[in-house]
């Protein structure tokens, strides 16, 4: 058996943002997949409980995730070209969802609406644009309308699963600020998961780092970039390019086959700060005032501890 | 507020399309046959000169001439008016065929596509089975076992024509099923039934319409093979292909009774395969969409 999550826990404020950081198979997307239990067979759920407003969204039937879905907590994923029917105009598709959700809006008002939400997600020519088919639009048009759609149902919780990885780095800037305001003006949460740390940077208050499905640190977005802890994270943080440094700085080895993790702590085999004790035992993550919650034996209670 | 039922329109640009449509020739070329053979058939009463089945025995094998244009056959019959007046059956066989093999073969590749698993590997073993044989072949069968004429001719194309629509649609339903519009119809409970057919099936319209356009002539063809060898349609019905096949004994001497129904034949096809061509080119690359 394949954990691709393994015991992950964290908790989102109302209104606040918490971002994912991880590299490809880090488990960050089964996370946000697992919490509105859209896992696909042969995956599923083995445990744990994920607590939405004062419900735990595990023990809901199907129906009741159903309600949930779209209406309380929205998804939008990276690629916004297999995100739109490309069969159908846009208007269309922001139509059917304005139904749904916004019952209020009388049937001739709803090509208003959708131009008001074009509008707002700052889709220039909204009148015109409406009634394009998804191939028509820029790749920064698409998510646009994505978002769009996932918020249109006032939603207490956004997931945003690597909203900007496919888009131009100047579309980038555009749609985060979007989403940031967006989220200012309705109080919507965000989960926000990402491989970016600069996006992290910009969009939220809490940052949780996941490797080989755990989460290995976890804090504000401030301590993370001024205190890291955890060797990992440290190594992000350097892998990132600097103007004036001459070298790239990757992280020597590769992310585990989650087939089979190496034993104890998943990433003893590429850690400069490895003890006898890492290959041996798994860390588990630990929080505390001084030092923070870190996943590491080096800031384990009881341990040989070196100076950080 | 009561429910809004809500249908969105399929992606089609029919005033672009048409606007293309000008800058090649050959499609032109084939819209205009088609537009012709769609004017004989809806006027045929008013352009046909005479009774297509009226027999006149004093004017037998007359050549094309000033009343008779295409000649007589051997019964006195005017090959014109037959000629005219066999629109009409080519288009019914075409659109029949058509629409059956259409309804029957799409459902079933939507169905294998989506539903994957033993579905798909049975539903797609039987698709293999009737397009191992030849086409004419196994109408042949068919017909041999139900007994000939118009009805069940076109009933026997159809059977052999549906496993073309499945085979096309099913891959395509597969890799349409994995985008993310999909799985969010899931996410909010949405039927079954109605995404495979309101949110799958209109992304399928392309190939579908090239390979129908395709298929009309195609039928025509097959209708047309079937009454020459004498299943299909029966004398004294005006099919172009048994019209051909009247005309067989007398080919020597009477080259006007095949020369002008197999001339019908011809255009016929050639319309329906201009327009499809141009289809697919028009429609393919720039409807890259999902796929």
């Amino acid at each position: 058996m394949v954990k691709a999550v393994d015991g992950v826990t964290f908790s989102l404020k109302r209104a606040s943002a918490l971002g994912i950081v991880g590299e490809t198979g880090s488990g960050k997307t089964v996370t946000a997949l697992s919490m509105i239990r859209l896992i696909q067979e042969p995956g599923r759920v083995i445990g744990g409980a994920v607590n939405f407003d004062g419900r735990d969204l595990m023990s809901l039937s199907e129906r009741e995730m159903r309600e949930v879905r779209g209406r309380e907590i929205s998804m939008i994923f990276q690629d916004p070209n297999t995100s739109l029917n490309p069969a159908f105009r846009i208007g269309d598709q922001l139509s059917e969802l304005i139904v749904r959700y916004n019952k209020e809006v009388e049937r001739s008002d709803l090509n208003f609406a959708g131009v008001s939400w074009l509008e707002a997600v700052g889709i220039s020519d909204a009148k015109r644009r409406i009634s394009s088919y998804p191939h028509e639009l820029s790749g920064g048009t698409k998510q646009r309308v994505m978002i769009a759609m996932a918020l249109l149902s006032k939603p207490k919780l956004l997931i945003a699963d690597e909203p900007t990885t496919a888009l131009d780095v100047t579309v980038q800037a555009q749609i985060l600020a979007l989403i940031r305001k967006l989220k200012a003006e309705s109080g919507t949460s965000l989960l926000l998961i990402t491989h970016n740390l600069g996006v992290v940077a910009e969009m939220c208050d809490e940052v949780a780092i996941m490797y080989a499905g755990r989460i290995v640190e976890q804090s504000s977005v401030r301590d993370i970039f001024s205190h890291p802890k955890h060797p990992y994270t440290k190594m992000l943080l350097e892998a990132v390019p600097k103007p004036g440094r001459k070298k790239l700085i990757p992280i020597p080895g590769s992310v585990p086959n989650l087939i089979n993790t190496p034993p104890g702590c998943a990433f003893h085999p590429r850690c400069p700060r490895v003890m006898d004790i890492c290959s041996k035992q798994t860390p588990l993550l630990k929080s505390t005032a001084e030092l923070g919650t870190v996943a590491c034996h080096l800031y384990a209670e009881g341990e040989k501890e070196v100076k950080v | 507020m009561t429910r809004v039922r809500f249908r969105p329109r399929p992606s089609v640009k029919v005033p672009f399309a048409i606007r293309l449509l000008k800058n090649s020739p050959m499609a032109i070329f084939g819209v205009v046959i088609i537009a012709l053979n769609v004017l004989l058939a809806v006027f045929a009463p008013s352009l046909s000169p005479f009774d297509p089945y009226g027999m006149d025995l004093g004017n037998r094998l007359f050549a094309p001439g000033a009343t008779h244009l295409f000649g007589t056959d051997q019964l006195g019959r005017d090959i014109l008016s037959r000629v005219i007046w066999g629109s009409r059956i080519s288009f019914e066989i075409g659109a029949v065929v058509v629409i059956l093999s259409v309804v029957i073969g799409v459902s079933l590749g939507l169905v294998a596509g989506y539903a994957g698993g033993w579905v798909d590997e049975t539903l797609m073993r039987i698709t293999d089975i009737f397009l191992a044989f030849p086409a004419l072949v196994l109408a042949i069968f068919i017909e041999g076992a139900i007994g000939p004429g118009l009805t069940n001719a076109i009933l026997a194309i159809a059977v052999v024509s549906w496993p073309t629509y499945a085979r096309l649609v099913r891959g395509s339903a597969m890799s349409i099923k994995e985008n993310e519009f999909i799985e969010a119809a899931h996410a909010v409970g949405e039927g079954k039934i109605r995404i495979i057919f309101g949110h799958i099936f209109p992304n399928l319209l392309s190939p579908i319409t090239v390979q129908s356009t395709l298929d009309m002539g195609g039928a025509v063809l097959t209708a047309a093979g079937l009454s020459f060898i004498g299943f299909g349609v029966q004398p004294p019905t005006a099919e172009w292909g048994a019209m051909v096949s009247n005309g067989r004994d007398f080919i020597a001497f009477a080259w006007w009774m095949t020369a002008f129904p197999g001339l019908a034949i011809f255009l016929f096809v050639l319309g329906f395969n201009l327009l499809g061509d141009w289809l697919n080119d028009y429609l393919n690359p720039r409807l890259r969409g999902v796929e």
